[in-house]
């Protein structure tokens, strides 16, 4: 029972549950005193000790369904009930006298012992089924099935529907292992090569990937930054909470509690081009920052190309990605010009900056050689609390040809790169801890 | 706990005992509270706010004749309420009256060295037990037989808080400096709740056997309005959780909980309802949606819902 509950906890660690050892332990006494009988109360008793979080229910109900579920009959098992021949190792006569969840067992144990749950690539389904079936002695099968291979008697009969019944069972065994162990980590690997290829040469399947890759980035930072706010070391004395904590050393105040509290969630500004060739990590970036609005609550997005577009703030995320569109196509088309974008965001924007706002623009800084305004952007990023630059483009393009981005650089924070999906979440890590004030707690 | 009582023979038997304590209980429910008992680990309950947390810990209370000991979590708690407080006026007021007979005591010492030393065999009697003021954590600690302590709306309580628990619920001691450290005399039953406002730590979650209560589907709501309102008669009850029922589905501020549900079967059944008519409900409304926007998208869609 041990062994079957670590490797359904690693199945789940894979699913993207995080469990720890002591989880385990003691998800393995409450099965001890729950018992195995009955799979609800064996299910309920381990969805009680290993999922901790809401979400992640119906995730561990998919992983516990495929695990433990019930299984078809094995083929020719009619035959079975023919004697083996004597000739036979003592460890295929029980292999064929054994029913269909014996031999299962039975498999799954000789599979544990060659390693089959470091299974990792499709291509190496074959190879495991060697192995295993190695283990079970199949080679001694093999040869007692040629000595017999002239005769046509019972004992071929039986030999051979033997063979295939131990053939399917162990097929079947290595495709469930590598559905619940190789499948999730070549995604995995498949993943972190997504993440950092290029976004501008992905073609569109990938792009689809993206967005599911995207998704979950965004989870995580949401989980990682959404810890409380700190408590502040200055503002108003609040008297009574000073008196009250003070009571020990008799009033006198040597543990002063304050009133006010840091504003620290940030108000972000983010200002996207959306002409050609940036078009798709300006709709990556816009979707994170719509994606962690639970962690920045006030956050204002700008789409701009030849004109400004504000994309209205919309409830889920099917209606995000559905403004966004919307903007998209409305001003998509244009060829970017910076000066007469900075022009509308002063003019609609720039009274709203505070000290806590953070200006975020996305583009390349291609103006095609007119006027950058970099006074503008002066001006509002003197008046925010900072102001960053996102630049898609390879750095070792930056300032060649119309790129004026070392002229805008002056008046920013710092410029980040931004060509792959890692690069824009290594951005939003980096700017959440800096802006919130804390250090992301790890998680997951 | 340590002795078993044979309603912890098993789950079911625990979800049977819970229902004839009045509380009915899904079997995730009954599961999980029993693991809680057997295991001796401490049970995190999350869910909206309504749906039978709290009156969880109090039946639980009830079926295994423990006292109940409440200890109601908000920002800005910390240790000297939740834990320990030592009675700074009663030292204060002890070192006054027994002012003689410490000088009894240090009067015939002949220099400062031994009065020094008369001194500090006394310093432990103003730090002892006698003057330590205990909060709820401490006494569901110190009582001689079991408790149940619910730690209500633990998300409501800074990461301060969390922390000090953790010492606590996983090894049921607590550390006094003055003192030394109270070990529990008998393991208590002790039962989060949390209405899912924040993320609780994972620390804490680690500890802790995990439930999560939803609201209840219709057959359930039946089962409860039965329970609780014995003279409620089958088909208004069938009415009223069919009604509610349908709220849930739509686009509220908040979804009315089991809570609600059984106030406003409790005022139907004030006005001598037999079934739900168009009148009444809107009349009674408000007992069960809590926010003014809601009545008003409500009442203008009734006709169509009755």
């Amino acid at each position: 029972m041990d062994q079957t509950l670590i490797e359904f906890v690693a199945t789940l660690r894979l699913a993207g549950l995080a469990i720890s050892t002591d989880e385990t332990l003691t998800a393995a006494r409450a099965v001890a005193v729950a018992g195995c009988h009955d799979r609800q109360q064996f299910r309920r008793a381990l969805a009680a000790t290993l999922v901790k979080r809401q979400a992640d229910q119906p995730l561990f109900e998919r992983c516990f369904a495929r695990f433990f579920d019930s299984h078809a009959h094995l083929p020719s098992a009619e035959q079975a009930a023919t004697a083996p021949p004597q000739s036979l190792s003592p460890m295929l006569q029980q292999l064929a006298a054994a029913n269909d969840d014996q031999l299962r067992l039975l498999v799954r144990r000789a599979g544990r012992e060659v390693g089959t749950d470091q299974i990792r690539l499709l291509t190496q389904k074959g190879q495991f089924k060697r192995r295993t079936l190695e283990q079970l002695d199949w080679t001694a099968l093999q040869d007692a099935q040629f000595s017999t291979a002239t005769e046509a008697t019972a004992e071929t009969a039986a030999l051979s529907s033997f063979a295939t019944r131990l053939q399917a069972a162990t097929a079947e065994y290595v495709d469930r292992q590598y559905v619940l162990h190789g499948a999730p980590r070549s995604r995995a690997i498949q993943d972190q090569t997504l993440a950092r290829t290029r976004i501008a040469q992905l073609d569109s399947a990938q792009l689809k990937q993206c967005k599911g890759l995207l998704r979950r980035m965004v989870q995580r930072l949401d989980r990682q930054f959404r810890r409380r706010r700190r408590r502040s070391r200055r503002g108003r004395l609040d008297v009574h909470a000073t008196l009250r904590c003070n009571m020990a050393t008799d009033g006198l105040l040597c543990n002063p509690q304050w009133r006010s509290r840091q504003r620290d969630r940030p108000q972000v500004f983010l200002l996207c081009d959306v002409s050609g060739s940036v078009r798709r990590h300006a709709e990556f970036m816009l979707l994170f920052i719509l994606g962690l609005r639970d962690i920045l609550p006030a956050s204002r997005c700008f789409a701009f190309s030849n004109q400004l577009l504000e994309i209205a703030p919309a409830r889920g995320e099917a209606n995000a990605e559905a403004a966004l569109r919307q903007a998209l196509l409305s001003i998509g088309g244009g060829t970017t010009d910076y000066a007469s974008a900075l022009e509308a965001f002063d003019r609609c924007a720039r009274g709203d900056l505070r000290r806590h706002s953070v200006i975020i623009v996305l583009g390349d800084a291609r103006n095609n050689r007119s006027d950058p305004r970099t006074d503008l952007l002066q001006r509002c990023a003197d008046k925010a609390g900072h102001c960053y630059w996102l630049n898609p483009e390879n750095r070792l393009t930056w300032n060649t040809g119309d790129s004026v981005i070392e002229q805008y650089a002056a008046s920013c924070d710092s410029v980040f790169e931004v060509g792959t999906l890692a690069q824009i979440e290594r951005f939003c890590e980096y700017f959440l801890r800096h802006s919130l004030g804390q250090r992301p707690v790890m998680t997951n | 706990m340590n002795e078993l009582s044979p309603q912890l023979e098993s789950a079911e038997q625990l979800g049977r005992a819970l229902t004839s304590h009045g509380y009915i209980s899904s079997d995730d429910t009954a599961m999980a509270l029993f693991l809680a008992c057997r295991l001796e680990q401490p049970l995190l309950i999350e869910g909206p706010p309504g749906v039978g947390k709290t009156e969880l810990a109090k039946a639980a209370s009830a079926l295994l004749a423990w006292p109940l000991i409440r200890l109601q979590c908000y920002e800005g708690l910390d240790e000297s309420k939740a834990l320990y407080e030592w009675k700074y006026g009663k030292q204060l007021l002890y070192t006054q009256v027994l002012k003689q007979q410490l000088d009894r005591v240090l009067g015939d010492s002949s220099n400062l060295r031994e009065a020094m030393n008369r001194l500090h065999v006394l310093d432990d009697v103003f730090f002892s037990e006698r003057f330590l003021e205990p909060r709820p954590l401490l006494s569901a600690l110190q009582s001689d037989s079991g408790t149940v302590l619910l730690i209500d709306e633990v998300d409501k309580s800074e990461q301060e808080f969390e922390a000090l628990l953790l010492e606590v619920l996983s090894d049921y001691q607590v550390s006094i400096p003055e003192v030394g450290t109270i070990r529990a005399t008998s393991i208590p039953l002790v039962i989060l709740t949390s209405n899912q406002q924040r993320e609780l730590s994972d620390a804490l979650k680690r500890r802790c056997v995990h439930l999560f209560i939803p609201y209840p589907d219709k057959r359930q709501e039946i089962q409860i309005l039965r329970s609780r309102l014995p003279e409620i008669s089958e088909s208004l009850a069938g009415q009223i959780a069919a009604f509610v029922d349908h709220l849930r589905t739509l686009d509220l501020i908040k979804q009315p909980a089991i809570s609600e549900t059984l106030d406003w079967a409790r005022a139907l059944t004030l006005l001598h309802t037999e079934s739900l008519d168009l009148q009444k409900v809107q009349a009674t409304l408000n007992v069960l949606l809590k926010h003014q926007t809601d009545i008003d998208a409500i009442r203008q869609q009734l006709p169509a819902l009755i």
